[in-house]
């Protein structure tokens, strides 16, 4: 289907989320790579340029969230790369969204079936704004 | 200058003008009457009247400055001045001579005919008359009169003016003379007149002292009673007697001047016949040869002569003493005297008279005889043919003849039986020559210095001006006479007849001393009957005053006893009938009296019962009053009170400590100054809610997240709210502001909010995952499932969607009940979001069978609301309405208008409805409806309570209408503004 393989980088502690996505993402043709803390993360976008980042905002190592998506968009090289908040916390969506998140999902709240196609349409460049 | 010094002064320079004048008339000092020239002279009246008027002003300038105890006099001077000059009026009218004043003016200026002594000028009448109208009008009235003294003064000023002018300017109708007796006024009468006029005008000019003296009836009366009738009396007795005096006088000179003419006849006649005899003896024709021949000039015939002459000198009249014959030369060449011949007589009024015709000529050159002692009477001597002067014969007599004829002697010696003397005594006459020799006396009386000179008034008036003149003088013995004089001018001879004013006057002495004796009579009859009826008067109205004086002092019993038979007996028994009625009415009173007493004893103690009650209340009051101050003190929170001005009336000490002020500081000051909320967000004031809670009279609170900036600049987190004291006719009379430092609070919502969100976010991680597996198993990801494995993974996966939205449920109910959820209201197509809601609810209302109508104003497009919000209320509302209506029942949604244009949202069911009993717990938190328990088991008890919460904090409102297995109405209304926009950290879920 696709020429290239798209590449999403899923910064997330808790690696149980990380299996969940990728049996979720798995057939899609999707590279799907996990970082744990938000430094990593960081480390990990320069090296392997994602073309969608799943951002949790509760992060160990004193780097949330929200300071990996101001770092992001601080950044020429990255502040292109779309970044979806995926997080059990909520209430933050404004936070987000003034970042410059494409998207602030609660876990809880999201089925299956509309994160898989939020993410699936944010590929389909360019990611719609929400 | 002080008008009131003016008019003292002139008064005073008037008076003693007045009295130097008159002092001049009295001892006949001419410079002081200015008895010359005569426009410097005031007449004897004049100064009279100026002094009274002088007076007159005195007291009356007094009484205007306030010094009225001489006001009682006033109307004594002023009568007289009245009828002083009123006399003079009627006797320059009338034209009769007053005689007042004649005994002071002296002889002299009688008979120079120049002063007028008793005569006053028209001006000055007319003057006194004026101003003693104003010491009348004053004495009636002390101040009503002021425009008439204006107009009176002005008068008098131009009165005087107008003499003045006529006496300078020679007019004669100016100068105001009564054809009679009165005349010009002179310079220096006009000049008095015209500041007498001044001071009366600057009278009317003075603010006169309101008069305060006190003057008793009895003394008015006699004042009055003897100014009116006393001086009246004593004026006419003087009027009478120097009027009488003056006609005596008249009369007695005129008899004088009669007699004097009679006299001179017989003088006349004597002279006469020595004329004829010594005429017919000078026809001799012996004397008229010889002296031809003499003066041919032959001297011895003159011997001839001189012997016819001695023949005949005895013989010719017993009083001839001598005869000469002067020549033509006027030589004597004969005489019976030998010593006689050859003396000339060119010179000599017997040759210059003689010459021309036979006349009694003055005896001159005759040393012989004494002067006044001899009659020359010389003839001529005619040439019978040429009717040429040859001569002249002289006779020289004797006066003892004429003397007797003078004396009357001759009468009685010819046999009359009486003479002028017989009466007369002191009348006598005398005949004087041109040298004011004496040459016939007449007066039967001894006469001293009979042949002195005699050089009186009248015979100066005959020699000089040949004036004969009547009148008093004082003559040549030094005695006062009354004389006439008759002139002969011819011979320079004067005749007087004259008569000693002490024998002329005494009849007249006699009338006037009788008058004088009746008016005393009548002046002493008046002063006693007006001292008596003054106090017959005056006696019972003091005798009232006494008992006035008695009854005030509380005699009621005193009686006036007055018998007088008049008005005062009625006044006084009026009187007694009033202190009778006095006595009873204060009778009256003292019972009233006593009554009110007990009255006033018994409110008394009433009112110290009630005073007594109400210091119970008030120690109870500041009992409660100390507890409440008590309270306020020790509240944990700052409380500050002001009034409707915002003025601090109350700061605790809470308030004290939180805001570094102190109450001294912050008592009396606007509360601005010590409270200073600022926005934690913009550091702008916040403290209108104060001012609002004065204005509406509610209850408002501050904005949230507000500072409180201490006095030392330092600020604190507080919370509070502002409410509105409120009067009894609910006015608003100030506020209290509750405030109190949350600095803790913040802390402990900070971490509650924290273990919420990390609550949320470790429940919901677990939850999450099962959900998604569980949904990629039902999806078929891990292989096919079996019915009844999709029937157990849908239970699981239901129960995990529910506990899901608990958890959203709690985290909501959480924020909200913190308030730090974010109200941010966009412009919101409220059908449509409510579409998308019912869309959630689709799958479960096509599965109850539930018909479900919508009912959406197309118009409600562009609402500003929080999408999110709304949605949640739509969320919580629709899907009840689903979830407690049974199968096939029926759902009705409308959104339109309310009222005020309120958007209205109505969700109707027919449902299970709500018991009547558990209706007010809807809202409550954790609450399940029993009969929605029974029906529905799943559900949190939160949704409306949420709802709830988000549309007090938002604007709106919801209540609802049910009936038990009937159903139910929700009604939401939202202002049509929309949504209140909030501030906070969170948005709900």
């Amino acid at each position: 289907m696709n020429e290239k393989i798209k590449k999403i980088l899923i910064i997330e502690e808790d690696t149980t989320f990380f299996k969940a996505y990728q049996e979720m993402f798995k057939n899609k043709g999707i590279n799907i790579m996990n970082a744990v803390t938000g430094r990593e993360g960081l480390t990990m976008v320069k090296t392997e340029n994602p073309d969608l980042i799943l951002l949790d905002v509760m992060l160990p190592g004193g780097m949330n969230g929200f300071d990996v998506l101001e770092d992001l968009k601080r950044t020429e090289a990255t502040k292109n790369i779309p970044v979806i908040i995926l997080t059990n916390l909520d209430s933050e969506t404004n936070v987000a969204k003034s970042i410059g998140a494409k998207d602030y999902l609660v876990k809880a709240n999201t089925t299956k079936d509309d994160l898989v196609k939020i993410v699936m349409d944010c590929l389909e460049a360019p990611c719609p704004e929400p | 200058m002080n008008k009131l010094l003016t008019i003292k002064i002139i008064s005073f320079v008037v008076m003693a003008i007045g009295v130097i004048s008159a002092t001049g008339w009295i001892f006949h000092i001419p410079i002081l009457s200015t008895a010359y020239p005569t426009w410097m002279q005031i007449s004897f009246p004049g100064a009279i009247s100026f002094i009274v008027t002088g007076i007159i002003i005195h007291l009356v300038s007094l009484s205007f400055g306030g010094h009225n105890k001489y006001f009682v006099f006033l109307p004594f001077v002023s009568t007289f001045l009245f009828l002083f000059t009123s006399v003079f009026l009627a006797a320059s009218l009338i034209g009769f001579r007053t005689g007042i004043g004649d005994d002071f003016i002296s002889s002299l200026t009688i008979s120079n005919g120049l002063a007028q002594g008793g005569v006053t000028s028209a001006v000055t009448i007319i003057a006194g008359l004026a101003l003693s109208a104003i010491g009348f009008l004053f004495t009636l009235n002390f101040l009503k009169f002021k425009k008439i003294y204006s107009v009176l003064g002005i008068v008098i000023l131009g009165i005087g003016t107008t003499g003045l002018l006529g006496n300078i300017i020679k007019l004669p109708f100016l100068r105001l003379t009564l054809p009679g007796m009165a005349t010009q006024a002179s310079i220096p009468t006009s000049l008095l007149i015209i500041s007498m006029g001044f001071a009366i005008y600057l009278l009317s000019k003075i603010e006169a002292v309101e008069p305060t003296s006190f003057t008793t009836i009895k003394s008015r009366l006699i004042v009055s009673v003897v100014s009116i009738s006393f001086l009246s009396t004593v004026f006419l007795g003087v009027v009478n007697i120097t009027s009488a005096g003056n006609i005596i006088k008249q009369e007695i000179s005129n008899k004088i001047r009669l007699f004097s003419e009679a006299k001179e006849g017989e003088i006349f006649v004597y002279l006469y016949s020595l004329e004829n005899r010594i005429s017919d003896f000078s026809t001799s024709a012996i004397i008229k040869d010889n002296l031809k021949k003499v003066n041919a000039g032959s001297p011895q015939f003159s011997v001839l002569i001189s012997q016819h002459l001695t023949e005949n000198d005895k013989t010719l009249d017993p009083n001839l003493i001598s005869m000469f014959v002067l020549d033509k030369k006027g030589i004597t060449v004969a005489s019976t005297k030998e010593s006689y011949l050859g003396s000339d007589h060119t010179q000599d009024e017997d040759f210059t008279i003689g010459s021309k015709g036979t006349s009694v000529v003055n005896a001159e050159n005759e040393p012989d005889y004494a002067p006044g002692t001899i009659i020359e009477v010389a003839t001529p001597i005619f040439d019978d043919k040429t009717k040429e002067v040859l001569g002249v014969l002289v006779g020289v007599f004797n006066t003892e003849k004429l003397g007797q004829i003078m004396s009357g002697n001759f009468q009685l010696q010819m046999g009359a039986l009486s003479s002028q003397n017989s009466s007369i005594q002191t009348l006598r006459l005398v005949l004087v020559d041109k040298n004011k020799n004496a040459i016939g006396y007449g007066n039967s009386l001894p006469s001293k210095n009979a042949n002195a000179e005699i050089d009186t008034i009248p015979v100066d008036e005959c020699l000089a001006h040949g004036k004969e003149i009547s009148g008093e003088y004082v003559n040549h013995f030094g005695v006062k006479v009354i004389g006439s004089s008759m002139c002969i001018p011819d011979r320079g001879w004067t005749l007087v007849a004259e008569v000693d004013s002490k024998e002329a006057y005494s009849p007249l002495v006699t009338v006037q001393y009788g008058l004088g004796a009746i008016t005393v009579f009548i002046a002493i009859f008046i002063v006693l009957n007006a001292i008596v009826n003054a106090n017959k008067i005056s006696d019972p109205i003091k005798e009232l005053q006494e008992g006035a004086d008695k009854i005030s002092k509380g005699d009621f019993d005193h009686k006036v006893e007055i018998k007088t038979g008049d008005e005062i007996e009625q006044l006084a028994n009026s009187f007694n009938r009033m202190a009778t009625s006095l006595k009873f009415s204060r009778e009256e009173l003292k019972t009233y009296a006593t009554g009110l007493e007990h009255k006033v004893f018994a409110r008394t103690k009433e009112l110290n019962d009630k005073i007594l009650d109400l210091e119970k209340t008030k120690t109870s009051l500041s009992l409660a009053k100390a507890e409440d101050e008590a309270i306020l003190t020790s509240i944990g929170d700052a409380v500050m009170a002001c009034d409707k001005d915002g003025r601090v009336i109350l700061f605790n000490k809470v308030a004290e400590e939180l805001t570094g002020y102190s109450v001294a500081e912050a008592i009396g000051h606007h509360f601005s100054k010590c409270l200073r909320f600022i926005k934690e967000s913009d550091g702008t004031l916040s403290i209108n809610f104060i001012n609002e809670a004065i204005e509406t009279g509610k209850k408002t609170e501050m904005a949230n997240h507000c500072l409180l900036v201490r006095k030392d600049q330092t600020t604190v987190p507080i919370s509070d709210s502002a409410s509105p004291v409120l009067g009894k006719i609910d006015n608003v009379i100030g506020c209290v502001v509750v405030f109190r430092d949350v600095t803790k609070e913040r802390q402990i919502d900070k971490v509650k909010t924290e273990f919420v969100s990390l609550a949320s976010h470790q429940l919901r991680t677990p939850l999450s995952t099962i959900n998604w597996y569980v949904e990629m198993l039902l999806a078929g990801d891990a292989g096919n499932v079996t019915d009844d494995q999709k029937k157990y993974l849908l239970e699981a996966y239901g129960a995990s969607k529910r506990m899901v939205e608990l958890v959203n449920a709690l985290l909501n109910v959480s924020r909200l009940e913190l308030g730090s959820f974010i109200i941010e209201p966009v412009p919101t197509d409220i059908p449509e979001l409510a579409k998308t809601y019912l869309k959630d609810l689709e799958k479960e209302r096509s599965k109850k069978n539930i018909t479900l109508n919508t009912n959406f104003a197309p118009e409600i497009k562009h609402l500003s609301v929080d999408p999110k919000l709304l949605g949640i209320i739509f969320q919580n509302v629709f899907s009840n309405a689903i979830k407690y209506t049974p199968e096939n029942g029926k759902v009705d949604i409308s959104i339109g208008h309310g009222e005020n244009e309120d958007v209205l949202i109505t969700v109707s069911d027919t449902g299970y409805g709500i018991p009547d009993s558990q209706k007010e717990r809807v809202f409550e938190k954790l609450f399940r409806a029993d009969n929605a328990r029974f029906h529905e088991v799943e559900g949190t008890g939160l949704g409306l309570y949420i709802v709830k919460l988000i549309l007090d904090q938002a604007g709106g409102k919801i209540r609802f209408d049910s009936e038990e297995n009937k159903g139910t109405t929700f009604y939401i209304s939202l202002p049509k503004s929309g949504m209140a926009k909030k501030e906070g950290t969170k948005s709900l879920t």
